[in-house]
């Protein structure tokens, strides 16, 4: 289309010459050529910044603070948008880097962007924010909403880009969801920037989320879970339109109907029938695994006529061969296909997410998409890195142990006196029409209205594991976690679980007996805590209740008898001596909730995290075991306390000290103070003391005599 | 700083040796190490609730009088050393010790 076409169509419209780059929002694109010049302003101006600072002198957490404030972020825009060429991001990352660590120190670097509550100065490189920056742009990606311009653009060119294993160039496959080869070298650069992160921090792109909607929403050819070697006949898959899972799991009917368009199929009944339940396609399945014969027999033998008999034959043992490489992998369904008939409809326990993009999060196994698996690292070792969803275990929810005819009508309640204030009493307690009824008194420093009547769903709920269970409750909230809630948090990564207060102090790592509770409590640990393990509880009661489950919402205090009753008893619960329920202690078994985190919709700054904490911890390096080994020993021997200090010596930071003593006492106990072998070995007495010893920080302020205030003067 | 505690103190922030004593000085050395623990030992689940309570009244006095002596011992040793005509004798400056932790 010609210029002049354009305008006859948009009046004062305007064609772009072919390779003249676009700057939307200050961002180039189609060139990183012409950012180039901009990174050459910043990274002048960052230099003529840190001349300044250095000349008026400043101490370390006050250089922190203005590498965060003043230098890195004039980097963040254009790093978000165009990324950064890999020369520049040296030259920069090491300019700031040196302005923060200081002359005259050589600490690793990454020492300093560990956060402050892990003992360093929470002040992550320039390097370590890229990495974060496009790994945020990769979880945007596979976030939805999906149908943004630019993830389309992203994903087509990441589809242009990408070919099949040992091929040439020019079939366009998926790199986020099939095994592809990937040209970087034709990516746009914000892409290509953030698949090498990816390759770096060895992310995974895999989709794992249990939703069987989902896993057959998968594509057919190049499954990650399938080897190689099966997919020699992608392209008849692709012919015939058997490009998803789900098409695999149903070959008979799409082999006859080979011409059409697979989506009305879909819709239809292949997927989304709600005639044909997740058991039943997946039954189909095996049967088809077993006997390939019986997909024919399935099928309408009108139909049947109407398609080329051996092609069908050839495509259905090509399909069964790719089903059954899919159950041997982790993959496999055999293990878990859970059946959600007998839950209420209003209770929603397990995801129906239908877009694979919705379920791809990013691991760290082997099984990968984007990073080579020869690249080792210490990611394994990290908890805190994404997860795999685990395997659950064996259990049979269409077959629960016993189904009682008539239903349990439960009413269930929580009472909280000093409701939102760290010395909040709760309890909770239950009640059902048969006269059987439960109260607990809850222990823990999470206590909360809320966390008290989603405490009386817990009970009830183990109370009558194998009962049609009907509950009562009055709060809106709990029936919004039953409701979606829940699953809501578990796609999200549990991002959105409240968090509480849960020490009142500072004092680290206290950790006492309280007899008449009988509760172990720990305080100062950590300032923040969440609700999660209690949420996800709730959600592993929900999924292993073997039997019909459906709620209601009562109206408190409505003169409603049986929430009457369960409300006094509640309250008794808190008055009088109850059995006590300890709410820390409460936790999900593994395998039936998605606990880890996820790569979708996580904030920048929990991405930055990830990024640093994938670095070795810095008190595991041995430069601190000899302080630790005497600070520790010294407290026991002086104090009889036993002291971690791992977590108080980040208290350091803390300290109603000078700024330089930190600073001071933060290089003595790293090691990494220059006195008496560095610049002060220069002078008559850097190295060794008037008093003829050898020259150290404890000598000076504890063992030379020079130095006694309590001598008296000569 | 000086002086000592005539009865034992049931806070061992108190009493790191067998003749009590708020006085860093007469500590067993390094002195210092509390510095990183205040809160924490105050805070012992043994210790009475009132004392507990005088104590974090006095933690960030306390914190900031062995921060002054410590940093003023080393500003002087810094200083003999960059300086040859300069010879550091504790007590004549115990003024300047004194006047730096009133710098609160």
């Amino acid at each position: 289309m010609s210029h002049t076409d354009i305008l006859a169509c948009f009046e004062g419209g305007f064609v772009l010459p072919r390779g003249l780059p676009l700057r939307i929002l200050g961002a180039w694109i189609g060139s990183p050529d012409c950012a180039s010049d901009q990174w050459v302003q910043i990274y002048s101006h960052i230099k003529k910044i840190v001349r300044q600072w250095n000349a008026i002198g400043a101490s370390l957490l006050n250089r922190a603070l203005l590498a965060k404030a003043l230098l890195l972020s004039r980097c963040y825009y254009l790093l978000d948008c165009n990324g950064i060429p890999a020369p520049m991001l040296a030259k920069i990352n090491n300019t700031v880097c040196r302005f923060v660590r200081g002359p005259y120190s050589h600490m690793p670097y990454s020492f300093l962007s560990v956060p402050l509550s892990r003992g360093r100065l929470n002040c992550p490189s320039l390097r370590e924010r890229k990495l974060a920056y496009d790994a945020k742009f990769i979880g945007n990606l596979i976030s939805a909403p999906f149908d943004l311009p630019w993830k389309a653009w992203a994903r087509a060119d990441l589809s242009c880009a990408s070919s099949k294993p040992g091929k040439q160039p020019g079939t366009n496959l998926n790199p986020l969801l099939q095994r592809s080869v990937v040209r970087l070298s034709s990516l746009e650069p914000r892409l290509w920037h953030a698949y090498i992160s990816c390759r770096v921090l060895r992310y995974d792109v895999s989709c794992v989320f249990p939703s069987l909607a989902a896993r057959l929403d998968m594509l057919s050819t190049y499954h990650p879970a399938v080897p190689l070697r099966a997919n020699r006949f992608s392209d008849d898959l692709v012919r015939h339109h058997v490009t998803t899972v789900g098409h695999l799991m149903w070959p008979g009917t799409k082999l006859t109907h080979a011409d059409t368009d697979p989506m009305p199929f879909r819709q239809r009944g292949l997927l989304g029938s709600a005639a044909k339940t997740a058991s039943d396609l997946y039954a189909h399945a095996r049967i088809s695994c077993q006997d390939p014969a019986s997909d024919s027999s399935d099928s309408d033998p009108s139909d049947v006529r109407s398609a080329p008999r051996v092609s069908a034959q050839s495509l259905a043992t090509t399909c069964l061969a790719l089903l059954k490489s899919l159950l041997l992998t982790c993959w496999r369904s055999s293990k878990w296909w859970p059946d959600t008939s007998l839950l209420h409809s209003s209770v929603r326990v397990w995801p129906a997410m239908r877009n694979a993009y919705g379920c791809a999060r990013l691991l760290n196994s082997n099984q990968s998409l984007l990073a080579h698996p020869d690249r080792a690292g210490n990611f394994l070792a990290n908890q805190r890195f994404f997860q795999r969803y685990r395997a659950a275990p064996l259990v049979s929810l269409s077959h629960p142990r016993r189904v009682p005819a008539d239903w349990q009508l439960v009413w269930t309640d929580g009472s909280a006196l000093n409701n939102g204030h760290p010395s909040c009493t709760a309890g909770s307690a239950w009640a059902s029409l048969c006269g059987c009824s439960q109260l607990c008194r809850l222990a823990g420093p999470l206590l909360s209205n809320n966390v008290a009547k989603l405490c009386a769903i817990l009970l009830a709920l183990r109370a009558w594991p194998d009962c049609a269970l009907h509950l009562h409750t009055d709060s809106t909230y709990i029936l919004g976690l039953v409701r979606g809630g829940l699953l809501a948090m578990e796609r999200d990564g549990w991002l959105d679980a409240p968090l509480f207060s849960s020490c009142t102090n500072d004092c680290a790592a206290l950790s006492f007996i309280i007899p008449a509770l009988g509760v172990h409590m720990r305080y100062g640990a950590f300032s923040l805590g969440s609700l999660k393990p209690l949420f996800q509880a709730l959600l592993f009661e929900l999924r292993s209740h073997s039997s019909r489950l459906q709620f209601s919402k009562v109206t408190a205090h409505a003169n409603d008898y049986m929430n009457n009753l369960v409300d006094l008893l509640a309250k008794q619960a808190l008055q009088h001596s109850s059995p006590v329920l300890d709410v820390t202690g409460i936790s999900a078994p593994p395998g039936w909730v998605d606990s880890g985190p996820v790569l979708n919709c996580q904030s920048l700054a929990f991405l930055t995290d990830i990024v640093v904490s994938s670095s070795p911890p810095p008190f595991a390096n041995p430069k601190f075991a000899p302080f630790f080994s005497s600070w520790s020993s010294w407290m026991a021997l002086h104090f009889l306390a036993d002291l971690d200090p791992v977590t108080h010596v980040p208290l350091l930071w803390r300290v109603n000290v000078l700024v330089g003593l930190r600073e001071l006492l933060y290089k003595h106990v790293s090691s990494s103070l220059p006195i008496g072998d560095s610049w002060h070995s220069k002078l008559a007495l850097g190295q060794t003391c008037r008093c003829g010893a050898t020259l150290s920080l404890d000598h000076v302020w504890h063992s030379c005599p020079s130095y006694d205030l309590s001598r008296p003067p000569p | 700083m000086c002086g000592t505690l005539a009865p034992p103190t049931t806070s061992p922030a108190l009493h790191p040796d067998p003749e009590p004593s708020t006085s860093p000085l007469s500590w067993p050395r390094p002195f210092w190490y509390p510095l990183l623990a205040l809160r924490s030992l105050d805070s012992d689940p043994t210790n009475d609730l009132k004392l507990c309570r005088c104590l974090g009244k006095s933690q960030a006095q306390r914190e900031w009088a062995l921060g002054s002596f410590l940093w003023f011992v080393w500003k002087q040793w810094t200083k003999e050393i960059h300086d040859d005509t300069y010879r550091f004798i504790p007590a004549l400056h115990t003024d300047a010790l004194l006047a730096s932790f009133a710098e609160t």
